[in-house]
């Protein structure tokens, strides 16, 4: 399907609850989708593990949803729920994060989506899979 | 709950992440942590108006460690998640969610707990939970 011109695509990802997570939506393909996580805070926040956390695993679940989105076939599917995350913090990071999703398994009912988080110099901060429930349509349109 | 537990409690509750979504602990002790959440203070919504997946991940972690703390007390710090499985039962939309955080198994280094997500209107299970922690010396 055709991926959503850019800065329409980053308007739907904007909202006062990712900005004050530092989570902005940097770029989108067709099963793909990047966004970034702008570290650190400069308050307390930083000192928060259970923020980081927060921030990580935000900006994980939205961009294995909107890798999802992008690849979606609207006139024969339609996205129904991350079904699981399986996720390992691997380093904390101590500079911009970019977390990227990836569509890597694509087939109703079920897709298989990769997430990778890594800092400014390449290292490995979170990597993870998460499986999407997908639905098919029938040819009136209605999901099946 | 004990002094202890209580004080644990009041200080998470001032952090930033408790803060963020409205978050108390009604529960704390050796055997477990609840942390319950009102939806209407979560910005970040997912499918359906519900809770935010990755919230609710954040907050499987958050109930974990702070069950953790409350067993280690002056002996250890509840370190980091260092990994997370967690299965999406049903859309987390009850007007109060639950995390309740019991520990599986605590060894010197690292520790391993289940948390059970639920809607405290009907006490639908939303989501279940494995996390590790690692435990700092």
């Amino acid at each position: 399907m055709p991926v959503q011109p850019l800065a329409e695509w980053r308007q739907r990802w904007e909202n006062e609850g990712a900005k004050h997570l530092g989570v902005r939506p940097v770029e989108v393909a067709e099963g793909y989708a990047r966004f970034s996580i702008d570290l650190p805070y400069g308050d307390e926040r930083d000192g928060d593990l259970d923020f980081l956390n927060l921030a990580l695993s935000y900006a994980v679940d939205v961009a294995a949803l909107a890798s999802v989105i992008a690849r979606v076939d609207p006139e024969r599917e339609q996205p129904n729920g991350t079904a699981s995350l399986h996720l390992n913090f691997l380093e904390a990071p101590s500079g911009p994060v970019s977390v990227e999703g990836r569509v890597v398994y694509w087939q109703v009912p079920g897709a298989l989506i990769e997430v990778v988080a890594t800092g400014v110099d390449g290292a490995l901060i979170a990597r993870g899979v998460s499986p999407y429930s997908l639905r098919a349509k029938t040819p009136e349109g209605a999901a099946s | 709950m004990s002094p202890a537990a209580s004080e644990l409690a009041s200080q998470a509750q001032a952090s930033p992440t408790y803060r963020e979504f409205g978050a108390t602990v009604p529960t704390l002790d050796a055997e477990r942590a609840v942390i319950s959440v009102p939806r209407e203070s979560v910005r970040l919504r997912g499918v359906r108006d519900s809770i935010n997946g990755g919230v609710v991940a954040t907050l499987a972690c958050a109930a974990s460690r702070l069950l953790l703390q409350a067993r280690l007390g002056d002996e250890g710090r509840a370190g980091p998640a260092t990994e997370i499985d967690i299965a999406y039962l049903s859309a987390a939309r009850g007007s109060v969610t639950t995390f309740e955080a019991r520990i599986l198994r605590q060894g010197g280094r690292v520790a391993v707990c289940e948390v059970e997500v639920r809607d405290t209107d009907d006490g639908t299970l939303n989501a279940k939970a494995r996390v590790s922690l690692d435990i700092l010396r």
